[in-house]
């Protein structure tokens, strides 16, 4: 059997909002208790709080649908690092966009998760500069110390990691970049220690 | 004659992220400068600076800003380009995370000349610590009546706000970052109609990179015949950036006149990397052609390097000692590129994925002899065929290794083997 955490993608994107989500639901279910997080049948909504943010948000831009790449960014963060479907539901609601709409931005942008990631999310900077430092072999230690391939998420929930494309930092490669943070002039061996330490 | 910084004078003096601490270097005085200026009369001096777009096009800046219509009867936008993707690049940080006051009054001057009311900053979403940095000095900026509804006392109502992106590199380019803006997918727009005419929101907009604006502020305060004073000559004005990576000893931005010999600029950054051999270079990011060894001597300016077949681009300089394999380096370019085609344009789409594959196949022992003129034909089909400059970038690191590494492309292809040394750069773990 596969790795259960390793989510079910397989779900078909309820292309509008109404009845049609409530099977959509049901049907993210059957693919692994992960994505239903919630109860089952409501509606998650984003918490007061984002919704203020997005309400200060909407106030900078002349158009609701402006608002839609940081009202993904502010929902990401509050369903734990991804966008199952009922994120995404919920900042089509409250930007009163179709969610078909949101789905192509989300499958468009490399920093928006729709499946499910690790607590820890970790992107190893491959592109040419840090090549031509050892990002090869940065890439080999996390792949030793996480134990899974990449976009896979360890058994415990903790990490999950991929290479990723320039991070802007070339003058400290090698270096990865965990949730928020850049860790640079990497050795495998300190990289190894930073995976470790990590909650 | 030893270069004094201009745009990084600020790098090392912690006090600048405050406004008190920016102020006290002169800060905010171009801005006063230019409120009494006629807008105008703002926009003859940075055309008459020559100063050209740091983001990598090097097109006239006051000329893009006079393309603006005149008149109040529609709002008009600022979008910064902060959103720094091209492979190789990071002075746009630094200039973000070390002096953010100087991006804001490059701003705030931008806007005053072309009587925008709004100003996006749109920033890359890796760099969320840059992004707090200048929302921080946004804020301190604001109440300090910088920004608001009266710049400095003046009346002109200008707003700021940082944007933050999601993880694309055609993000970027000028009109997918409008859409991206707009809350759409980052694909590239037809031109014309171009942005100054209808750009973010339908309404005419100016899109230049940080860096571009970081240089404002000083060729108000200064003027423009010093700014001509510094370069190499009348087209090519300026303090510049230079970003160095790979192969070197001490890689990082360096702040020099633009037009700094390749050559010299490696030897600011200490030299090649553990005393290897200099065997190529990209100038301009991963979008340029590379250029040899033997073309250490040119000068790092926009004409010097269309002349020599390549560009300045961003100034993100990738050095490669002589133990690199050309044919693996340009792979994990087109590696890149495919992965950051969006998709619109047949030619790219269809050209950046076979680019990664032929590459690919070449670098691990399966090419086939064709493949090099395959490869040929590719470069010829992408050219000109798509929407925006994606698909030529592409081009360039492939281009230049099929004409400028010929031997070494066929020899991965006739010993059915890359001829270099799987290479390690750490022993048992530590550096």
């Amino acid at each position: 059997m596969s790795d259960p955490t390793t989510a079910g993608p397989g779900a078909a994107h309820p292309a509008s909002q109404g009845p049609s989500s409530t099977a959509a639901v049901a049907k993210t279910e059957d693919n692994g208790g992960a994505r239903a997080a919630g109860a089952a049948g409501s509606q998650r909504e984003l918490s007061a709080a984002g919704k203020a943010r997005l309400q200060e948000l909407l106030r900078r831009y002349p158009t609701r649908e402006a608002a839609l790449i940081p009202a993904l960014h502010v929902a990401q963060r509050e369903w734990g690092g991804w966008l199952p479907d009922d994120a995404v539901a919920a900042v089509a609601r409250e930007l009163e966009l179709p969610a078909a709409r949101v789905y192509g931005v989300v499958t468009f942008y490399d920093l928006l998760h729709q499946h499910q990631v690790g607590r820890h999310r970790i992107r190893v900077c491959t592109n040419l500069p840090c090549m031509l430092r050892g990002s090869d072999e940065i890439m080999a230690a996390v792949r030793e110390e996480l134990g899974v391939g990449e976009n896979e998420v360890t058994l415990d929930g903790r990490c999950s990691y991929v290479h990723f494309e320039c991070l802007g930092s070339c003058d400290t490669a090698p270096m990865m970049m965990i949730d928020d943070t850049y860790h640079e002039n990497l050795t495998p061996e300190r990289t190894r220690r930073i995976l470790r330490e990590l909650d | 004659m030893a270069f004094e910084p201009v745009l990084t004078r600020n790098v090392g003096n912690p006090a600048a992220l405050t406004l008190d601490g920016y102020r006290k270097g002169g800060g905010y005085e171009g801005l006063a400068k230019a409120l009494k200026m006629e807008p105008d009369a703002v926009i003859d001096e940075v055309k008459r600076s020559g100063l050209r777009g740091r983001g990598g096009a090097g097109f006239s800046a006051g000329a893009k800003w006079s393309f603006i219509p005149k008149g109040k009867g529609k709002p008009k936008y600022l979008v910064c380009n902060a959103d720094e993707s091209e492979p190789g690049t990071f002075k746009d940080r630094l200039l973000m995370e070390k002096d953010p006051h100087q991006l804001i009054e490059g701003c705030a001057i931008c806007c005053w000349a072309v009587q925008a009311a709004t100003t996006y900053v749109y920033i890359r979403g890796e760099y969320t610590y840059a992004n707090d940095v200048m929302e921080e000095a946004i804020k301190e900026a604001y109440q300090a009546g910088i920004l608001g509804d009266s710049v400095l006392g003046s009346g002109f109502k200008l707003d700021m706000y940082m944007h933050q992106g999601a993880g694309a590199y055609i993000c970027g380019e000028e009109t997918g970052m409008i859409e991206s803006l707009e809350g759409k997918r980052g694909q590239p727009r037809v031109k014309p109609p171009f942005p100054a005419v209808v750009g973010a929101f339908g309404a005419p907009t100016v899109i230049n990179n940080v860096e571009t604006l970081a240089n404002v502020p000083h060729i108000v305060t200064r003027g423009a015949d010093w700014f001509k004073s510094i370069g190499t000559d009348e087209k090519n004005t300026g303090p510049k950036l230079y970003a160095i990576s790979g192969h070197v000893e001490r890689p990082g931005t360096y702040e020099t006149a633009i037009g700094i010999p390749f050559a010299e600029l490696l030897d600011l950054a200490g030299g090649m990397y553990r005393g290897g051999k200099l065997k190529a270079y990209i100038p301009g990011g991963a979008s340029a052609a590379i250029l040899t060894a033997d073309q250490a001597g040119l000068a790092l300016d926009f004409d010097t390097m269309i002349k020599a077949g390549s560009m300045l681009g961003s100034a993100a300089v990738m050095v490669m000692d002589d133990a690199t394999c050309m044919v693996r380096s340009v792979a994990r370019l087109a590696k890149f590129f495919n992965h950051e085609s969006c998709g619109q344009c047949t030619p790219c789409r269809e050209g950046t994925n076979w680019m990664e594959l032929l590459l690919d196949r070449i670098e691990h022992g399966k090419g086939r002899p064709t493949d090099p003129q395959l490869l040929r034909s590719v470069c010829k089909n992408m050219n000109g065929t798509a929407l925006c400059a994606l698909a030529e970038a592409a081009v360039g690191p492939v281009d230049s290794l099929i004409k400028r590494f010929p031997e070494e492309v066929e020899r991965h292809i006739h010993d059915r083997a890359c001829p270099f040394p799987h290479r390690r750069y750490f022993e048992n773990g530590a550096a």
